[in-house]
């Protein structure tokens, strides 16, 4: 079987062990601080350069500290909805006249505001990081991974657009026809992204869109609306053009009326398994009531939804390295990734020495997490809060209600700083069955639930009982590599496989992020393919023959 | 009795020629499937786990293995218990060639023996995988524990033992990301065994770390070094290629603080991985790819060190670095364990040169603690830039004549 490499070289991270890089990020946190923080003035709904600040507008809390305000963002109406969507349709049909005019000029001009927005990405992340891990409580480190994550899908996108809009000609032997595959941008995108990496997913999808010449609709989660404006502040800065970007924050209500809206032609989609299905509905309904009325016809939905992501361990696992892995699978950004660990599989019994000992240092690494604010404080702390009131309380209830069946292994209480902030400390459940619900549901959340079994080909089965976007095994015993992996792919469910190292992390370029089946509709972020959601391939065949003779003009 | 009968085999085991660190200088692919079952053997006691992970990972390179492994096979074959048991056997005396001791009297004996050859010890207890505040607190607990109990053994200040401590295994949570913090806590779990380690005149040496930590390690040494002069003592990775730069903050904190400050030059402990972290990150390698440079940067950063005055010891199994060591003002040569000997009992003792051992210990009843420092060693020794890997057996006998005749020739000797 043929494997063919693909190079891409990532963004550099950020060396946290250089002290200039540590005196950058300290002056960065005070210009955050004085132009940022505690604004009152709404940040307005953008729709075609226009601001507008007429409407109602909902407040943003730090979850870390749940009192403090900050900022506010305008709640886009349907009016605007109705207003962005015509203004994208119009830029498109303009944008289209100029991709078949001038085709290199179109796509050059487009080249040139990705880069722009890069270099600003790069030039003002000292005070991107800290606006990211104030609004969702993340912390600095991830903050700035997400930066180096968002420049990364950039540049791969840059460096596959060309390829992209490669037209091929067909038959080109017969002589007698012209045959050729052409591809077009198919029209206004709507996003509609989620909070937990409110920069990188959002330019993802935004800037694949762009290069694409897509305009796009962009409703942040609300949750993260404020870093939402400024990647819109930041793509105009750029030269991106007004008509070809929308800010529209809201509610369910905004993402909604842009799904049904006529004019949009694909919707990127992250977030919950339930809301993803519901948009996957909405779309095709809408337009076969009316077909007629929507010019870009069927709608392309790519979603990336919800998961429960298994592991195995396997008792051939060095336990250092396993450790490791589930303390940052499970407690980096306290689950609350769509790759985040939630149900461990152990190959052996409880009371075989491989679990205790593991079980112990895993337990032992959990209880020793920090947990405060990521940006102010005497520490900027690692482990922080879960994004809001409503994610709180759904964590605390399912535990709860776990609780009824077994008490948890482990259950840090953090209710001293419930007054501060949303901070849930880390759980876990040995002895749920595992066909509950309280399994199967995506906890989105810092509880991991663990299940001892006899066999790896029972761990396996069991794994693939629930949709996945990432798995990972951890063995030094080649056939139960080969066995593990095997048993994924049929299983059909696996977006990403993971053997002998953590299932979070995933680095564009690196690794092929992209789920499948109920977790999402298969592109791999920062692949070739991805690109191909935002074009239809035309066909055009010329006939030269006429009377049998050949008239040939070319 | 234990210690004796490790010595007794492993005498007998040099006789027959057998050196367990040569089975891992040959085929990578052997070397890399012996490193994964010495792991597996440090970790667990299940009889059937350990037969598993024999024949999955030894079988199919069965005929590259050295003859000795032929009769692990048939033990296996014939009980998974025996082979178990042999296997243990094997990596206790296999640990025990890098490793000085698991408990207090085996320790003990190890500094006698080396002081009774008039050898100074370094030790560095094993274990700084650590992934709670629970093993990061046990950790320093044991340095104390170690280092009170030495003097009830007769062991003091006049033996002149120094401690290694890694500070990355003293905070759970530390993070290259806020360094301040970090240094805080680290500095605060540290002072229990920097008072000790005054009160009975030891010293510690801030041990070489990955590149990440070396901010946070610098500041809890400049902190520790103000607040305890030349108790505390760092340690300079000279395969970092920004490593000078580390010579002259020490070099001006000497004269800020107004105290000695030691520094043991070392290549560095980590040259593999700094360049796999690296090349994952997306960041310059930070390190020298090529050995020479190495060298070179070696040389550059012990004679800076000695012109600024700083204390300067060698920490390096090259003779040629020992040897531009002793001849540029040297303070101290310190040599590993199970490596060191030849050049220690045949070149630098006899001429009256003084030599510290660095001694890695554990405080449990297993080596199992000791594996990732076991594992570094053999693959720090057996890669394609090794010294050791260059220098081993017959050719090291070689370097220590190199290096015998090298301090003939020295000239303030000569002359004295």
């Amino acid at each position: 079987m043929m494997i063919q490499n693909e190079y891409f070289r990532n963004e550099p991270q950020e060396d946290f062990s250089d002290p200039h890089i540590i005196a950058k990020i300290e002056q960065g946190i005070k210009a955050f601080e004085s132009k940022w923080f505690g604004v009152m003035k709404p940040r307005p709904v953008i729709i075609g350069g226009d601001e507008d600040n007429t409407g109602d507008y909902m407040d943003i809390y730090d979850p870390a500290r749940r009192f403090r305000l900050l900022g506010r963002v305008r709640i886009a109406t349907p009016d605007n909805v109705e207003k962005a969507c015509l203004v994208a349709h119009r830029a498109f049909q303009k944008s289209l006249e100029f991709f078949w005019d001038d085709f290199d000029g179109w796509l050059l001009g487009r080249k040139r505001v990705i880069q722009k927005a890069l270099e600003l990405i790069r030039e003002e992340r000292y005070i991107i990081a800290p606006l990211i891990s104030c609004e969702v409580s993340k912390s600095l480190k991830g903050s700035f991974g997400e930066i180096e994550e968002a420049i990364d899908f950039g540049e791969y996108y840059l460096s596959q657009v060309d390829a992209l809009f490669e037209r091929v000609r067909t038959r080109s032997d017969i002589e007698t026809e012209k045959n050729m595959r052409i591809p077009v941008p198919r029209g206004p995108t709507v996003a509609i992204k989620v909070w937990n990496f409110p920069l990188s997913l959002s330019f993802e999808s935004i800037g694949a869109s762009y290069l694409a010449g897509c305009p796009v609709l962009f409703k942040p989660a609300e949750q993260s609306s404020l870093v939402g404006y400024y990647l819109v502040d930041l793509l105009l800065r750029a030269g991106m053009e007004s008509d070809f970007i929308s800010y529209l924050p809201g509610y369910g209500d905004i993402g909604e009326a842009l799904v049904k809206n006529p004019y949009t032609a694909h919707i990127c989609f992250t977030g919950s398994m339930e809301v993803g299905h519901k948009i996957n509905v909405a779309a095709a309904v809408a337009v076969a009531e009316n077909p007629y009325a929507y010019p870009c016809g069927t709608k392309r939905i790519e979603g990336e939804l919800g998961a429960n992501n298994p592991m195995i361990v396997t008792r051939s696992a060095n336990i250092d390295d396993v450790v490791k892995a589930i303390l940052v699978s499970k407690w980096n950004q306290e689950g609350r990734k769509c790759s985040a660990l939630q149900r461990l599989f152990i190959v052996a019994s409880p009371e075989h020495e491989f679990s205790k000992a593991l079980m112990s240092r895993v337990i032992g690494g959990a209880s020793s997490f920090e947990y405060g604010h990521p940006v102010f404080g005497k520490k900027r702390y690692s482990n922080n809060a879960v994004i809001d009131g409503e994610a709180f309380k759904r964590i605390k209830d399912r535990i709860n209600e776990c609780r009824k069946i077994k008490e948890p292994l482990l259950e840090v209480d953090l209710s001293d700083m419930e007054e501060d902030g949303y901070f849930i400390g880390p759980v876990i459940f040995e002895g749920i069955p595992h066909d509950s619900s309280l399994v199967r549901e995506e906890i989105f959340g810092p509880v991991l639930f663990i299940f001892f079994v006899d066999s790896l080909e029972e761990a396996i089965r069991m794994a693939n009982m629930y949709p996945h976007i990432t798995t990972g095994i951890f063995t030094q015993d080649a056939k139960e590599k080969g066995q593990f992996i095997r048993g994924m792919m049929t299983g059909g469910k696996s977006g990403l496989i993971y053997v002998n190292r953590e299932i979070v992390g995933a680095v564009a370029g690196q690794h092929q992020f992209g789920p499948i089946n109920q977790s999402g509709s298969g592109y791999k972020l920062a692949t070739p393919n991805r690109m191909r959601l935002f074009v239809n391939e035309v066909g055009v065949s010329e006939n030269f023959l006429s009377q049998g003779v050949l008239f040939k003009n070319e | 009795m234990a210690r004796r009968r490790r010595t007794h085999t492993m005498k007998i085991l040099d006789w027959l020629g057998v050196d367990p660190m040569g089975w891992f200088l040959g085929d990578k692919d052997v070397a890399s499937r012996l490193i994964q079952m010495t792991m597996i053997v440090s970790q667990t006691n299940d009889p059937d786990d350990i037969k598993k992970a024999f024949f999955g990972l030894l079988e199919p390179v069965k005929d590259k293995l050295p003859r000795i492994f032929s009769l692990l096979f048939l033990s296996g074959k014939m009980s998974s218990a025996l082979l178990a048991y042999e296997l243990h056997i094997g990596f206790r005396i296999f640990a025990g060639r890098f490793i000085g001791g698991n408990d207090m009297p085996s320790i003990v004996r190890t500094i006698r023996s080396y002081h009774a050859k008039g050898i100074k010890v370094n030790l560095d207890i094993l274990g700084d995988a650590v992934f709670s505040e629970k093993e990061a607190q046990k950790y320093i607990d044991d340095y104390c524990l170690l280092f009170s109990e030495l003097p009830k053994y007769g062991i003091n200040a006049s033996h002149d033992v120094s401690a290694s401590i890694k500070i990355s295994a003293a905070y759970s949570q530390i993070d290259p990301s806020n360094p301040d913090y970090s240094v805080g806590v680290i500095c605060n779990r540290l002072e229990p065994f920097f008072v000790l380690a005054q009160k009975f005149g030891f010293n510690i040496y801030f041990d070489a770390l990955e590149r990440e930590y070396r901010e946070i390690q610098f500041r809890v040494f400049e902190r520790m070094h103000k607040k305890y002069g030349d108790t505390a003592r760092f340690v300079v990775q000279s395969y970092f290629k920004d490593s000078l730069g580390m010579i002259d903050r020490l070099a001006e904190m000497r004269v800020r603080h107004g105290s000695p400050v030691w520094v043991r030059l070392v290549l560095g402990a980590y040259h593999s991985f700094e360049q796999y972290t690296a090349r994952i990150r997306g960041q310059d390698i930070p390190v020298w790819t090529v050995k020479e440079d190495t060298n070179r940067n070696f040389r550059a950063c012990f004679s800076e060190g000695v012109r600024r005055s700083l204390c300067m010891v060698s920490g390096t199994q090259n003779a040629d670095h020992i040897l531009y060591a002793l001849k540029n003002g040297s303070s101290g040569t310190q040599l590993l364990r199970g490596m060191g000997e030849p050049y220690a009992f045949g070149a630098l003792v006899p001429q009256g040169f003084p030599v510290c051992f660095y001694v890695p210990v554990v405080l449990t009843k297993s080596f199992a603690q000791g594996i990732g420092f076991l594992i570094r060693r053999v693959d720090d020794n057996t890669g394609p830039e090794s010294f050791l890997a260059r220098y081993f057996g017959r050719k090291m006998k070689g370097a220590v004549r190199t290096l015998k005749e090298g301090i003939e020739e020295i000239e303030w000797r000569k002359a004295a």
